[in-house]
């Protein structure tokens, strides 16, 4: 290997940073290893204790992955500040807090494919949990292997490093407290790791800020390069068209609408499967809602700091064609411009960015294998020792798996992208449908995965292979995919029965789902299950005292509180970056934020405070529920 | 290193046995513990599971053949188009990046404030510590 092949030179003093953050991360996870080894809920879901901001900071670190900043810089330095709506779609986070959080924290189901099982009922729901069982199992696995692929190139790119060192050192490195202490460790590090990221990423995008000559002078020098549309996020080609190589506004109203009212949904994106971690891991209710609107509004907060040091980037080296070349662009500005010492911190932050991710990948896809494949189909007895044990052997043999799939087959893992991508199409509104209308049964949403796959290969590969379909833009394909995949589950849907009653309003009483469950609400009340009381509809948006009964219905505060929540995701995403920038419009989004988040707080919070007492009153007896269910208790 | 095109189908491929697995073992514990039934898989099972396997080895088959069509790859990837470019970047080469870098870079003044080397970094982690610390101080003994 040439000696020119190493991009970054280090100093003695870097080197100590990377080795003293390294230990700090590594010790930070396994620490906690007593608390790790207690049960199945320890090791996967901390047991289900923890404060809003530990799991907020965690679903910040897994948004932050070792190629996330290379995509975004891709991103803003082809379209300018209109390519921050691409990253927008972690915007579900602002409407998931008050709708599809709140349901699923209630629901006490350890992972998405167990919900299913609570949600639906009979074979289908079964055949589902097994299907997202495996799937997400080996999703995982894939993940895992994708991001250590890419540090290995990292590695190699930066120091001329073998890519197998790259693969092999940091995962393993991680898997030492993924291991030890199971998500203890994972929610723990992450915070550490999200706070010393977060610190960086502001560092280096300041830092380079400066170095562009600030604010002032990026806007100067943008409009004398004749590049001035570069500073606005509203800069359309047109309103709509199908050159790829244009900027529509049909892509942000796409990405806005799949990201906003993707929030009423769960599955519907790929990053639903680690937040539901999260989410089940908080204390309450009012901690989970807290936990994904923080963690996804640090989130948006992050793109707007990338996205104006991009801008700084392309100052300093305006008109580079190749994406290949530009997308390092923000780790140039660390690398070519910070000081001996910070440049081992920035790199220190590279691995906290990527071991934060892979630790959150490697429990995950254990959960999946130790949960629904282990603990509910193989060995429903299994007692909590052997349980953690199980648990710890998932995760070593997703980490040696990954190995496998990152070093002999890379090729494989470029299937990946795909399969996140199509993901979030042909299932994005079936995935809304389970959680707000009753009638839609498991069997239809089984339909519309197995459709949404083989669709998808028909859409963006077959039929434009034979011709007969031209490569479509991404908003095309979204709601091409959307209308095919509806054709089959619409009818599945009809043509089969609706899930067991008894069930439905099980799971009802205990997770009181919004939208339109009218019947299953019917037969809960004549049950005597719910009250029938209609009395909050008296209450004024600002209503402090909320009853237990009035907290679990579904009111005009959680539709006000959710529109306020996504203004303020929009206005922190255009306000930061202004401001940055210091353009007047800027802090006067910043400042709108400020007033729609405030607002927010003050209409949701009593309520959910009250709903999450009430609730916790009930959560041992809940907890027991799902359980039995697990162990199929409930069948005998 | 096996082909792009090859090695998507096969990444799908073992995904969606997974997948078929975790469903085959919910449907046998369905069977055997809901049921009760003594013969666990019905003719309908294993029609469908034939049936399956028939589409599957079918549409290998086409998309194998469609794969050799030259740009069907890159067809495949149109959609995906920011994220495969990610992965074009990861794969460059080191020798032609540094060339690149090498041509656009302006000298660096890295030694600027040579202090602020020691004391930032020195901050973060004396904060990550006692955070670490107090973290585990607080989880260990509040009988979480």
């Amino acid at each position: 290997m040439p000696e020119s092949t190493s991009l970054v030179q280090f100093v003695p003093l870097d080197w100590v940073w990377i080795g003293l953050f390294i230990g700090l991360m590594v010790v930070c996870g396994v620490i906690f290893y007593r608390l790790g080894k207690r049960s199945e809920a320890d090791f996967f879901l901390a047991g289900r204790g923890l404060p809003w901001w530990l799991p907020a900071t965690s679903v910040y670190a897994t948004h932050t992955a070792t190629d996330t900043p290379m995509w975004i810089t891709g991103t803003i330095y082809k379209w300018g500040m209109r390519g921050i709506w691409y990253p927008f779609f972690s915007a579900w986070c602002a409407v998931s807090p008050f709708v599809s959080t709140r349901i699923f924290r209630r629901s006490l189901a350890m992972s998405q494919a167990e919900w299913q099982s609570l949600r639906y009922s009979g074979l289908g729901s079964e055949l589902l949990r097994g299907w997202l069982a495996g799937w997400q199992t080996f999703m995982n696995m894939f993940v895992v292997a994708w991001v250590s692929a890419a540090m290995g190139k990292v590695c190699l790119f930066l120091f001329g490093w073998p890519s197998w060192i790259g693969i092999v050192l940091f995962t393993s490195i991680c898997a030492i407290y993924v291991l030890t202490a199971g998500y203890w460790g994972v929610v723990m590090a992450d915070f550490q790791q999200g706070l010393i990221g977060f610190a960086v990423i502001t560092l280096v995008s300041l830092w380079g800020i400066y170095e562009a000559g600030g604010p002032v002078e990026i806007v100067t020098k943008l409009s004398g390069l004749g590049e001035a549309w570069r500073t606005n996020p509203f800069h359309f080609d047109a309103f709509m068209g199908l050159d790829p190589d244009k900027f529509y506004a049909l892509d942000v109203i796409t990405l806005l609408v799949m990201a906003i009212f993707g929030g009423l949904g769960m599955g519907n994106f790929i990053d639903w499967y680690p937040e539901a971690q999260r989410i089940q891991s908080a204390r309450t209710v009012r901690d989970a809602a807290y936990s994904i609107w923080a963690g996804g509004l640090a989130a948006i907060f992050r793109n707007s700091f990338w996205a104006v040091s991009i801008l700084a980037f392309f100052v300093l080296f305006p008109g580079m064609t190749n994406q290949a070349e530009y997308e390092f662009g923000w780790f140039r500005l660390g690398f070519d411009y910070l000081p001996a010492g910070l440049i081992g911190m920035f790199f220190a932050a590279i691995i906290a960015i990527h071991l934060s991710t892979i630790s959150t990948h490697l429990n995950l896809g254990a959960l999946y294998a130790t949960r629904d494949l282990y603990h509910h189909y193989i060995n429903p007895q299994a007692d909590e020792k052997r349980l953690v044990l199980v648990g710890r052997l998932n995760t070593l043999i997703l980490l040696l798996g990954s190995f496998f799939l990152a070093i002999t087959m890379q090729n494989i893992t470029k299937w990946l992208i795909f399969a996140l991508w199509l993901q979030a199409a042909g299932i994005w509104v079936p995935s809304i449908l389970q959680v707000l209308w009753w009638r839609f049964n498991s069997w239809a949403y089984l339909a519309s995965w197995i459709a949404n796959l083989l669709m998808s290969w028909l859409v963006v590969f077959v039929l434009p292979t034979l011709g007969v379909l031209p490569a479509l833009p991404d908003w095309a394909s979204f709601w091409l995919l959307a209308v095919l995949v509806a054709l089959i589950y619409v009818p599945v849907c009809f043509l089969t029965r609706p899930d067991d009653m008894d069930h439905l309003v099980e799971y009802y009483v205990q997770a009181r789902p919004a939208g339109f469950w009218g019947p299953v609400k019917q037969e809960a009340i004549q049950r005597g299950l719910v009250p029938a009381t209609e009395s909050h509809r008296s209450h004024g948006l600002l209503h402090p005292d909320w009853t237990p009964e009035e907290a679990d219905m579904w009111t005009s505060h959680d539709v006000v509180a959710s529109l306020l929540s996504a203004a303020c995701y929009i206005l922190v995403a255009i306000g930061v970056a202004g401001t940055l920038l210091l353009r007047p419009w800027g802090y006067a989004c910043l400042a709108g934020s400020m007033v729609c988040g405030w607002a927010m707080f003050r209409v949701i919070d009593p309520k959910l405070k009250a709903m999450s007492v009430a609730f916790e009153g009930n959560q041992a007896e809940y907890l027991e529920r799902v359980n039995q269910r697990t162990r199929w208790e409930d069948a005998s | 290193m096996i082909d792009e095109a090859i090695g998507k189908i096969l990444g799908m491929a073992m995904a969606y046995v997974a997948s078929a697995a975790g469903m085959l073992v919910a449907y046998i514990n369905y069977r055997k513990r809901i049921v009760k039934a003594e013969r666990v898989m019905t003719g309908t099972a294993w029609t469908v599971i034939g049936a399956s396997i028939l589409a599957v080895v079918a549409g290998a088959v086409l998309v194998v053949r469609l794969a050799a069509v030259p740009e069907a790859s890159s067809e495949a990837a149109g959609t995906a188009e920011t994220s495969e470019a990610t992965v074009e970047a990861l794969q460059v080469e080191p020798e032609p990046a540094v060339e690149t870098v090498a041509k656009t870079s302006p000298p660096p003044e890295s030694n600027r404030w040579p202090w602020i080397g020691i004391a930032l970094p020195a901050a973060i982690f004396l904060f990550a510590t006692v955070v670490t610390a107090a973290l585990h101080r607080h989880f260990t003994t509040h009988g979480h």
